[in-house]
């Protein structure tokens, strides 16, 4: 059964839809959530709070909408507010317009030791640097390639004009790129 | 390379990682194809953002774990009946609103007439009874929402111990 039959019969009360709809975007939504909070403790949480606001809301739910962008923009706002109760701090970065890189010394000396094994660790690595990147942009990475948005529906969770979230990918993969040749310069990562 | 098509090199630099992000419009992509048959260099590094972008797509997917997705299926489908209750109820006490209200409407009006035919509807005592039996039904809806107000409050503060 298609995503829009799934989320009418969900808007008339369904109990098996609910189910249907929570394993089909398990995995997506609780990736979200963790690269926006990064502790998977707290994702799980957040992941419960987000169905339980969708079952609360879903009467409110306009089916012309696009229902990707109206579960992660209910996940992000439950994230944002869980991040200014416990991490203040976190949300800074939201508005930070710049970012710098400082390598760490011991990575800088210390070279992985067998080449063919950095060939595998590529994706760790992407990925350990994109945890270092701030939440505004990790976010905009992890909708893009991650949940595969369009540039709209991006526009959509982030309540956000096409031309913000254009810069902030824009943004979001330079400052990637100046982690990942500051820890792990290029010659590693190949 | 003179300054203007320096200034054009430039431009495209910017537009090379929201190209390997498939993210540029047309008029871009048209712009940045031209740029790219004659500059080599930006070529060379469109592949590198490129590389980047599907290393971004190759990141490992966290998985939610069973329990927890048992676990939220539970909690969600018990709030669903919940909010499926609440709407009920609420339909329950407009419903039952409405009738009173009709009830108040017509029943003085009635009784008169049953008691003593259509001359007490237009006689004095009519309007003089009317005002006494509003003031009397305006003090028993006092009195309903009182103690419905009482017992929402209960049933608020059991749920919460609960």
């Amino acid at each position: 059964m298609g995503l829009d039959a799934e989320v009418a019969r969900l808007r008339r009360g369904d109990l098996d839809a609910l189910a249907v709809l929570v394993r089909r975007y398990q995995h997506r939504l609780y990736r979200y959530l963790l690269r926006l909070v990064r502790q998977p403790a707290e994702a799980e949480d957040l992941f419960q709070q987000t169905w339980l606001r969708v079952a609360g809301q879903i009467r409110r739910f306009d089916p012309r909408r696009n229902f990707d962008a109206w579960l992660f923009t209910l996940a992000r706002n439950l994230a944002i507010d869980h991040l200014r109760r416990v991490r203040p701090d976190s949300l800074d970065e939201w508005d930070s317009r710049e970012f710098s890189v400082t390598p760490p010394a011991l990575r800088d000396s210390a070279p992985p030791a067998i080449d063919a094994l950095i060939a595998r660790e590529r994706a760790h690595f992407v990925a350990t640097a994109v945890e270092e990147l701030p939440a505004m942009y990790r976010e905009v990475l992890a909708l893009r390639f991650e949940e595969e948005m369009k540039l709209e529906e991006i526009a959509e969770v982030l309540d956000a004009p096409l031309s913000t979230v254009k810069s902030r990918l824009r943004r979001g993969l330079e400052n990637l790129r100046e982690v990942l040749d500051a820890r792990y310069p290029r010659a590693q990562r190949q | 390379m003179n300054h203007k098509s320096m200034n054009e090199h430039e431009k495209i630099r910017e537009l090379l990682p929201l190209a390997a992000a498939g993210a540029l419009d047309a008029a871009e992509e048209s712009r940045l194809a031209a740029h790219l048959r004659i500059c080599p260099d930006c070529a060379a590094a469109l592949s590198s953002w490129q590389e980047i972008q599907s290393d971004l797509r190759r990141i490992p997917t966290p998985q939610a774990s069973a329990s927890l997705v048992a676990r939220t299926i539970l909690l969600a489908q018990n709030r669903l009946i919940e909010e499926s209750d609440r709407r009920a109820e609420r339909r329950i006490i407009a419903v039952v609103l409405v009738f009173s209200w009709i009830f108040v409407a017509v029943s003085w009006p009635l009784a008169q007439f049953l008691g003593h035919g259509w001359m007490a509807l237009v006689g004095s005592g009519f309007k003089a009874g009317w005002e006494n039996f509003a003031i009397f039904t305006a003090l028993c809806w006092v009195a309903g929402a009182a103690a419905a107000i009482l017992l929402a409050a209960r049933k608020q503060r059991e749920k919460r111990m609960a």
